[in-house]
């Protein structure tokens, strides 16, 4: 019997804040989350177009990287290649 | 051959627009869902790529083949670009979808610790000194160990990101047009992958000439 009352006692205190809390959140008055109401303002086309010209802008800035890089290492080859022939 | 790679991803790349115009809009985001038909194919292509490296990586360590190393140090900068364009067109999309540029949850924090586990990798290699390809490789290792936790973690913990269960249940016009985008982005990782390791040979090569010519 004891242990019974315990565990409702238990029981009660931990249900007792969900309770409430839920209580709370019918009662009163809800804001509006300000995340929704920003979604459904901003356009959505610049934004896909944004999105999409940096895709562009990221994979030609790496292959012009690459390709500057690719440059630089054929000069050192070349000039090391004068330079080989210039010894012999 | 690798031109004919390259040639191939510029025909769909070309050609991708009109296919992502053609497919019908997403009943509750509407235009901006679009932006799916390039975050998820890069973000497809930065899980390869991290593969490749960290296989290469293992490789490497196991046999010490040099080739294994270009290709490591090759991917895991492709795993750099392509995870930009991910991390980039994400928060775009989630300014609209959710009203925020950014979210910590796991799959946004996990694939964020993801990229900058391969930046690391580039730092390390750059600066690390003699011997940092050993380490660089496990560092790859370490970074593609990642990718499953990337994936699934969607599913293993509440996120506000959609699903791994979206791009199953793509439906007709929608799944072509998908497929189309990861098919174009593969071709385009393939030309850039052979030209970056190819690139790497000759950086090898060449500093391996300056060695010999400056020992005689």
């Amino acid at each position: 019997m004891r242990m019974i009352t315990r565990a409702l006692g238990v029981a009660a205190a931990v249900l007792m804040p969900a309770l409430a809390w839920a209580q709370a959140q019918t009662d009163g008055f809800v804001p509006v989350d300000p995340a929704a109401e920003i979604a459904e303002k901003l356009p959505a086309a610049p934004m896909v177009m944004t999105a999409y010209a940096l895709v562009w802008l990221v994979l030609i800035g790496y292959v012009w990287s690459l390709r500057r890089r690719q440059a630089r290492v054929e000069l050192e080859m070349a000039a090391l290649r004068a330079r080989v022939n210039g010894r012999a | 051959m690798m031109n004919l790679v390259l040639g191939a991803a510029a025909v769909l790349f070309a050609a991708a627009p009109w296919m992502i115009m053609g497919a019908p809009f997403e009943s509750t985001m509407g235009l901006i869902q679009k932006i799916f038909y390039f975050h998820v194919p890069a973000a497809f292509v930065m899980f390869v790529s991290a593969f490749v490296s960290g296989i290469a990586g293992a490789v490497y360590l196991y046999r010490r083949s040099q080739r294994a190393e270009h290709i490591t140090a090759a991917a895991a900068e492709l795993v750099v670009v392509f995870g930009a364009i991910v991390l980039l067109t994400g928060p775009i999309w989630a300014r609209k979808a959710w009203g925020v540029w950014w979210q910590w949850d796991a799959r946004l924090t996990i694939t964020l610790v993801m990229w900058l586990i391969f930046v690391a990798y580039q730092l390390l290699r750059k600066y690390g000194g003699p011997g940092s390809e050993t380490l660089s490789a496990a560092v790859a290792l370490f970074g593609m160990a990642n990718v499953p936790f990337v994936y699934w973690s969607v599913n293993i913990w509440r996120t506000v990101h959609p699903t791994t269960n979206v791009v199953p249940s793509l439906g007709p016009g929608m799944r072509e047009a998908f497929w189309w985008c990861v098919a174009a982005y593969l071709l385009l990782y393939a030309a850039l992958l052979a030209a970056r390791v190819r690139l790497e040979a000759q950086r090898v090569a060449l500093d391996e000439l300056h060695f010999e010519i400056g020992a005689d």
